[in-house]
């Protein structure tokens, strides 16, 4: 294995490949830095270049794009509260707001380290897993993942802060929403009122951009005021980079979180987002300044984000089973190149197999790189006037919202979830658990009508769901006592 | 009209989307209606809890908080009016002309630009959108009039 390795690092090394890593790293950060386009779009546009080719060099660019993807999309997070992809929708929580302190710099220093290490920790994930990964993927069965959804759900209330009862609302008024469109268990359609638009339900793209960027925009205008309330920005990349070197066991934690949970086929990328995120706020000491500023608050998503790229290349490379969009247009281009995904990756074709895991590795370290160039001139956008910058910022969003469905109903239903979310915004309702419980809706439908059909309530005396059960009391209960500690050490200074 | 009030009311017309969504929950399948019937049943509930709570409190106690502007509530709604008048344009002339409409008509009129940045931003604009075009494939919605610009 270790021989094969070094061959496979010689094969990703080769000068003739190299360009061809650097070109889906660039299209992977522009992809990232751009609003409401997914990895799926960054591989489709790669696909039709990758007929025919060198599999070496082919893998080099599409894995190459994905990897950084998660590195990009972290400056929209963190600098304008929009998120960039699915995956960062998290670290709006805390790195707006720091970049509202003018600490836009700091935030994204840590962020970039946090994702270049996670990613690293996921190529070795996908290493070290290669020959384990059978019957871990095959242990997790339908009542295991309804039961990884309800932790993802138990972040509503961790999310919540001080408004349990209407974070608790917001995540049912998500759920319902996420029931919008085909149901899963039957040929039904549920609230579409005879709307072809909604027949496929709500695109998460524009309700995430909706819910968070519009009613930003709005504000800055209204407010007269940029990003940044300061008028110079407070520290730079490398304080960024000395907090994560700082918090580097919640970078370990958080990587291994997004590994193992990207290695389950359904859970996409928000879900592993805000999981991370919840757990990194529930497990911190000190953590009432989480949703306000606390750099730990961007460190834990951002590490768990790349990480999960690792982890959802396990089954999609060994067993043919893509987690989620992006990974199953490069299966396509697999296929494109004759090469099968399975079994074969794991004995005839292992150097493909390592060359991939090299080239995680290498694409989060210069994506990482880049980006920590870039983000000294790029954070400056948070002290330009509002007046300015958002009707640029509009006309983006508003290309990113209709690239969803490509349907005049995603800028309708922009406008109007962004109206929502103002009012949500402006009465001090909390949006984040609206954005989980939206896209943990059909998992938790569609694993909990198939565990219940297939084996009636048995499922619950499962040794795995028991498990996950305990986890998650254990993440609830753990974290209320912590606040109370927490609290009583305020109390007795 | 401060937080408090707003988000009782905020909290009334949830519990009346929750409840129509309950009833309608009602007329699907037997297996596509649980899950939105229960959800809904729970969100009822909920709501009604939250409303309890916050009308003793609104009774007990009026906060002192700090209200938003009369003049900030109207610019609020001018910028809203702005992005609803950009959609429109865009519903009837395709996105391209309603973005170089928007873009010319905010900067000059709120932004305060002079002619000359406000035609170079704009065109910078829209040689971007061109270039997103031809290399990525996005699409762009052509509005009532059926123009493709690009």
């Amino acid at each position: 294995m270790l021989e094969s390795a070094l061959e496979a690092l010689l094969i990703v090394l080769d000068p003739s490949r190299l360009p061809y890593m650097f070109l889906g790293i660039s299209i992977g950060l522009v992809i990232g830095v751009l609003p409401g386009l997914s990895g799926t779009v960054g591989m489709a546009i790669l696909l039709p270049f990758v007929f025919g080719m060198d599999p070496y060099a082919g893998m080099a660019m599409l894995i190459g794009m994905a990897a950084v993807l998660h590195t990009g999309d972290t400056f929209p997070s963190i600098l304008i509260g929009v998120p960039g992809s699915s995956g960062s929708q998290a670290t709006i929580m805390d790195g707006y707001p720091l970049a509202k302190q003018g600490q836009a710099s700091r935030a994204l220093g840590a962020a970039f380290f946090s994702s270049m290490i996670g990613g690293i920790i996921g190529g070795v994930v996908l290493f070290l897993s290669i020959p384990l990964a059978k019957p871990l993927v095959l242990a997790f069965g339908s009542p295991e993942l309804f039961m990884l959804a309800i932790l993802g759900l138990s972040m509503v209330g961790i999310l919540a802060g001080n408004a349990p009862i209407k974070g608790l609302t917001v995540g049912l008024i998500g759920l319902l929403l996420g029931a919008v469109g085909a149901a899963p268990a039957v040929p039904e359609y549920r609230y579409t009122f005879d709307s072809i638009y909604l027949f496929n339900g709500l695109p998460l793209a524009v309700v995430a951009l909706g819910l968070f960027a519009l009613p930003e925009m709005i504000e800055l205008l209204t407010k007269k005021q940029s990003i940044s309330k300061t008028p110079h920005l407070k520290g730079g990349w490398l304080e960024g980079v000395k907090d994560s070197i700082k918090n580097k066991w919640l970078v370990f934690r958080s990587a291994t979180i997004g590994s193992l949970l990207g290695f389950v086929p359904g859970v996409g990328g928000s879900v592993v987002d805000w999981i991370a995120y919840g757990i990194t706020k529930q497990t911190s000491k000190g953590n009432e300044n989480f949703g306000k500023g606390d750099i730990r608050g961007v460190i834990g998503p951002e590490s768990a984000n790349n990480a999960k790229e690792g982890g959802a290349l396990i089954p999609t490379l060994l067993f043919s089973i893509p987690g989620s969009g992006t990974t199953a247009v490069l299966l396509g281009g697999l296929s494109l190149m004759g090469i099968q995904a399975g079994p074969r990756l794991v004995n005839e074709d292992l150097p493909i197999t390592l060359s991939i895991v090299w080239t995680l590795v290498f694409a989060n370290i210069f994506g990482a790189i880049a980006c920590i160039l870039l983000s000294k001139h790029i954070s400056k956008l948070s002290l330009i006037q509002p007046t300015k910058l958002v009707p640029f910022l509009l006309v983006l969003l508003m290309v990113a919202a209709y690239q969803s469905s490509r349907s005049f109903g995603d800028i309708i239903l922009f406008v109007g979830i962004g109206l929502v979310g103002l009012i949500m915004k402006r009465l001090d309702w909390p949006r984040a658990p609206l954005l989980i419980g939206f896209v943990l809706s059909t998992a938790t439908e569609r694993y909990l009508w198939i565990s219940m059909e297939r084996y009636g309530f048995t499922w619950l005396y499962r040794i795995e769901v028991i498990i996950i059960g305990l986890i998650i009391v254990a993440l609830l209960f753990g974290g209320y006592l912590l606040k109370q500690k927490s609290a009583n050490t305020n109390l007795q200074m | 009209m401060n937080k408090q009030l707003g988000s009782i009311i905020f909290s009334f017309v949830l519990l009346i989307v929750f409840s129509l969504m309950a009833i309608q929950a009602t007329s699907f399948a037997k297996l596509a209606k649980f899950f939105p019937l229960y959800i809904a049943i729970g969100a009822i509930v909920i709501t009604s809890i939250s409303i309890l709570l916050q009308l003793k409190e609104y009774r007990k106690e009026r906060v002192q908080e700090e209200r938003a502007s009369k003049e900030e509530n109207l610019a609020t709604f001018k910028y809203i009016l702005w992005i609803l008048g950009f959609v429109v344009v865009i519903y009837l002339l395709g996105f391209v002309i309603a973005t170089v409409i928007f873009l010319i008509a905010f900067q000059l009129l709120e932004s305060k630009h002079k002619i000359l940045p406000t035609i170079g931003s704009t065109a910078v604009v829209i040689g971007l959108l061109y270039g997103f075009t031809n290399l990525m494939n996005l699409y762009w919605p052509k509005g009532l009039l059926g123009l493709n610009i690009f």
